[in-house]
């Protein structure tokens, strides 16, 4: 793979931020409170690196994470920040992470003790008579402007260096692909089942069986599709659609329809998923079949807010859907349905709602039909949205449960989503040791399932996890690998980003 | 040494900086209040003490939002008095206490410590007998542990040669450090201080009054205690759901008055809204209203303040840079000087692209202030230009979502970040030149 030669303007061509903080270092005499956002202790580093390179003065590194978890520690705040410089020269530029050790994401009353403790303290801050970058994650930035009000207001500049990453975290999302046994497979089952099947279509084939090849066929496309063999599943869907047509099976033809537009919405080919899921609603209209059309109505809505329509989508969920299955007193789906409205109003950014939904209509459904599998699908939905609303603590309460269901289960797919999912969590709360334990595991799975978007998507965490940890071989590998999955899975912003990364990593070794 | 205005990108950044307060004689100092529509505050409360002569102390609060100006104001009243020949004594109450757990005694405390410290600086003593009689009832009653009380005794043998206030100012300041550090002794002397309140009030009064005197006897015209930071304490309610600022300003307003002196506190700008307020401190407290964007007159004076600080035209690329940080500072001095210094790029001078990016990530911090909770609130500060009162909007004042202006009322505002954050409409631009 061609990669751009390692430069500093790798960096800024990523950060758009970069030149505007480096101009302000270089700017900046005395005391000078500039605020970074960052998500990324690897970016960071990076940042840093590259800053130290770049101004002529040198750049003091304080990280008071270990020191802000000890439940006593003595000295305040801009004391801590003035020990450490004691010895920098004085034209030395600090730079200050680890205070989100000090802030927990629900707030509580220690956090409340830390910003007051910061905004009385800002006086010896500044008395320090230096540049000061703080960084902290989103979450933090805002406990801080809303809590720490008076140091706030002397920020000198505000910058932003953020990996994104929650929409990667929705990508994740079972409930696509959950509709068959195959998922549940190693992929050495997957290829054995799949060898199984070549075999008895060729038999089908030589005795001229036809309703036989159409069911081998649409089986091994689910299996590809498990597989994330994307092309592998086409083929052999179309030709299971084929047989169905010449066999005028509507029935069949409703269902390989609805197999296609699915494995076109995972390729990000939503018009053409779109033409085959209106194609399958009007084949079941033409049938009559009340529940299939409400199915698949709701199939419909999932693409049409992936394409920009959440309003058409929660209102065809709303009022074309969940009356009928109602009507028709079929629970399970109704959960179901409610589930996609969760993700339908993610999609409109309407955070609270979703979980108002999940909590109510979603959760308590499946525990009551006990449906492990879909309980354990609305738990990560529940953990994604309370993660994204920075309630990591509770977050992690649901993913707990959600791991503790799937053990249970054997379902190592769903396993490594929960894992990164933890690891996500655990990487906000900057436990970065237990992240990467979680990771290793969690991407060991996918890589075993042959899950391609898992590998995708957990590889660009890893990757970046291992960058940080000095293990730039095996981030690159990982990275590469990361960047492979994403091209052949045709989402290009999220290639893009590893790419940048893989160039960062290049320009800092 | 700086030189103003700044000629290049690099001496613009080091002349707009937020978090300074300006000395008195700072160049770079401009005359906002005819865009505030507003007398300007230290001429007019310098004029009041001046005129009350000795038959009156003044005792006057002031407010304003963070960043309004409030101690560049107050350090320049500082000077005009000075100048007037009066003893002045600036407190920063910051610097000396907790301002996370803050009673009206700590802060009377504190304004003896400075006071007593004041005074031995320049030289001052004061009655012998007074000082004496303080510090046995301060070490007696007061202080009980015995490293506190350690060198009273010198201070009382030495107290007959009329030596001994920097002792005393010392063993105030050792009760008030011990207060600041939240120490177990803190809980102790407030208790100490509570159990005789008459008695130290009554020191208090005569302490400031001896201050008073003596400096008199010296040629000063009087004593001035300015008490600045109080509005920085943290918001607390008690479980009546009474704030500690009701506490301190409303409840415990005649202990604050008890310095015999001209005093003056700052007070945040919740807490005028309290009609109790009125009746604790009768007479007008002082509003620094924000600088009117909306008025040509009110830009002019802004840009003049930039002017001050940096050669526009050589630093910037386009003038309307620097309308459109005029604009969307909203009157806010603070955060117009924020905008230029995030606008000091990469380039030579500052360019569009540069004015351009400050204001996103300017728009980017504002928006972590926002609580999705307060949208509505906002969006109906906006349409009535009035802020009502409720406990829901003293946040909002307070971390300035809100901005206040003054006409011949006063009226609110949303702050114009915010609202071009929640899509609500801006006022049409106006140009200043």
């Amino acid at each position: 793979m061609a990669l751009a030669p390692p430069t500093a303007d790798s960096l800024a061509t990523a950060h758009p931020d970069f030149p505007l903080l480096l101009a302000a270092l270089r700017h900046a005499t005395g005391f000078s409170l500039l605020l970074v956002v960052c998500n990324s202790v690897g970016l960071r580093e990076r940042v840093l690196d590259f800053l130290e390179k770049e101004i002529d003065r040198p750049l003091l590194r304080i990280d008071l994470r270990d020191v802000l978890r000890a439940p006593d520690r003595g000295e305040a705040i801009d004391d801590l920040v003035a020990t450490a410089t004691a010895q920098a020269p004085p034209e030395a530029v600090l730079s200050v992470t680890g205070l989100e050790a000090g802030l927990s994401s629900d707030e509580d009353e220690r956090s409340r003790r830390f910003l007051q403790e910061l905004n009385m303290r800002r006086g010896g801050l500044q008395r320090l008579q230096r540049p000061l970058l703080l960084w902290l994650p989103e979450y933090a930035m805002k406990q801080l402007a809303r809590g720490a009000p008076d140091l706030h207001d002397w920020y000198s500049g505000a910058y932003s260096f953020i990996v994104r990453e929650d929409h990667l975290l929705l990508q994740y999302h079972p409930l696509d692909w959950s509709q068959g046994a195959p998922f549940n497979l190693t992929v050495e089952e997957k290829h054995q089942h799949l060898e199984t099947l070549r075999s008895l279509l060729h038999t089908a084939q030589e005795a001229g069986d036809m309703l036989r090849q159409t069911l081998i066929l649409r089986d091994m496309s689910k299996l590809e599709r498990s597989l994330l063999e994307w092309d592998a599943a086409l083929e052999y869907g179309r030709a299971a659609l084929d047989l169905f047509e010449s066999l005028k099976d509507e029935r069949g033809m409703a269902v390989m329809h609805g197999e296609i537009a699915g494995i076109l919405s995972m390729l990000g080919e939503w018009e053409k998923a779109l033409l085959h899921q209106k194609t399958a609603l009007s084949l079941l209209e033409s049938m009559g079949n009340l529940h299939g059309v409400a199915l698949s109505k709701s199939n419909l809505a999932v693409l049409l807010a992936n394409t920009g329509e959440s309003d058409v989508a929660l209102h065809i969920l709303e009022h074309e859907v969940l009356p009928v299955l109602l009507r028709l007193g079929d629970k399970r789906n109704v959960a179901g349905v409610y589930s996609n409205v969760a993700d339908v109003l993610l999609f409109a950014d309407r955070v609270d709602e979703a979980l108002q939904i999940l909590l109510e209509h979603v959760i308590p459904v499946f525990e009551d039909i006990q449906d492990a599998r879909s309980l354990a699908v609305a738990q990560g939905q529940v953990a994604y949205i309370l993660y994204r609303l920075h309630r990591l603590d509770e977050a992690m309460v649901f993913l707990r449960e959600r791991q503790r269901l799937i053990e249970n289960l054997g379902d190592n797919d769903l396993l490594a989503a929960t894992l990164w999912q933890q690891a996500l969590i655990e990487l906000q709360q900057g436990n970065t040791e237990a992240a990467a334990l979680i990771i290793e595991i969690a991407y060991a799975m996918a890589l075993e399932i042959g899950r391609l978007d898992a590998v995708a998507v957990i590889g660009k965490t890893r990757g970046r996890l291992l960058a940080d940890a000095g293990k730039g071989d095996e981030a690159r590998e990982v990275l590469l690998r990361s960047l492979e999955a994403f091209r052949t899975l045709g989402k290009t912003e999220q290639a893009a980003e590893v790419e940048r990364e893989i160039f960062a990593l290049n320009a800092t070794q | 040494m700086t030189t103003y205005p700044a000629g290049t990108v690099n001496d613009a950044y080091l002349a707009c900086n937020p978090d300074q307060a300006l000395p008195p004689d700072d160049p770079r100092y401009v005359d906002l209040y005819p865009g505030r529509s507003e007398k300007n505050m230290s001429s007019v409360i310098a004029w009041e003490i001046k005129v009350s002569g000795d038959v009156e102390h003044m005792r006057k609060l002031v407010t304003g939002h963070r960043g309004s100006g409030k101690t560049t104001e107050l350090l320049r009243l500082k000077k005009a008095l000075e100048n007037d020949n009066f003893f002045v004594v600036y407190v920063d109450v910051e610097k000396m206490l907790d301002l996370g757990d803050i009673s009206y005694l700590d802060v009377l405390l504190a304004i003896s410590t400075a006071l007593g410290e004041a005074l031995d600086k320049a030289g001052i003593a004061l009655d012998a007998k007074l000082l004496l009689n303080i510090e046995e009832w301060f070490a007696g009653k007061i202080l009980t542990r015995v490293e506190d009380k350690r060198g009273t005794a010198t201070a009382s043998a030495g107290a007959e040669a009329g030596a001994s206030l920097p002792l005393l100012a010392k063993i105030f300041g050792r009760a008030t450090a011990e207060i600041k550090s939240a120490s177990s002794q803190r809980l102790e002397i407030r208790r100490n201080l509570d159990r005789d309140l008459s008695q130290f009030l009554l020191y208090l009064r005569e302490f400031t009054t001896s201050a008073g005197l003596h400096l008199k006897n010296k040629g000063k015209a009087n004593l001035v205690l300015m008490i600045d930071g109080l509005e920085k304490a943290v918001y607390k309610e008690n479980k009546d759901g009474i704030s500690n600022f009701h506490e301190l300003f409303i409840h415990h307003a005649e202990q604050l008055k008890t310095p015999e002196c001209h005093i003056i506190y700052t007070v945040p700008l919740s807490l005028v809204y309290k009609a109790q307020l009125g009746d604790a401190w009768p007479g007008e407290y002082y509003f620094i209203p924000m600088v009117k964007v909306d008025r040509p007159e009110g830009r002019q004076l802004l840009l003049q303040a930039v002017e001050k600080r940096v050669a526009v035209d050589a630093v910037f690329e386009s003038r309307d840079t620097v309308e459109d940080f005029i604009t969307l500072s909203g009157g806010a001095l603070r955060d117009l000087l924020r905008l230029i210094r995030m606008a000091c790029g990469p380039h030579e001078r500052i360019e569009k692209v540069d004015g351009s990016a400050a204001i996103k990530n300017f728009l980017r911090q504002e928006e972590r202030l926002i609580k999705e909770e307060d949208k509505e609130r906002l969006v109906q500060v906006a349409k009535n230009r009035s802020v009502p009162n409720a406990a829901e909007y003293e946040e909002l004042l307070h971390n300035r979502l809100i901005h206040e202006y003054q006409n011949d009322h006063r009226w609110a505002d949303v702050h114009p970040a915010v609202k071009r954050l929640l899509g609500l409409e801006l006022e049409p631009p106006l140009k200043t030149v």
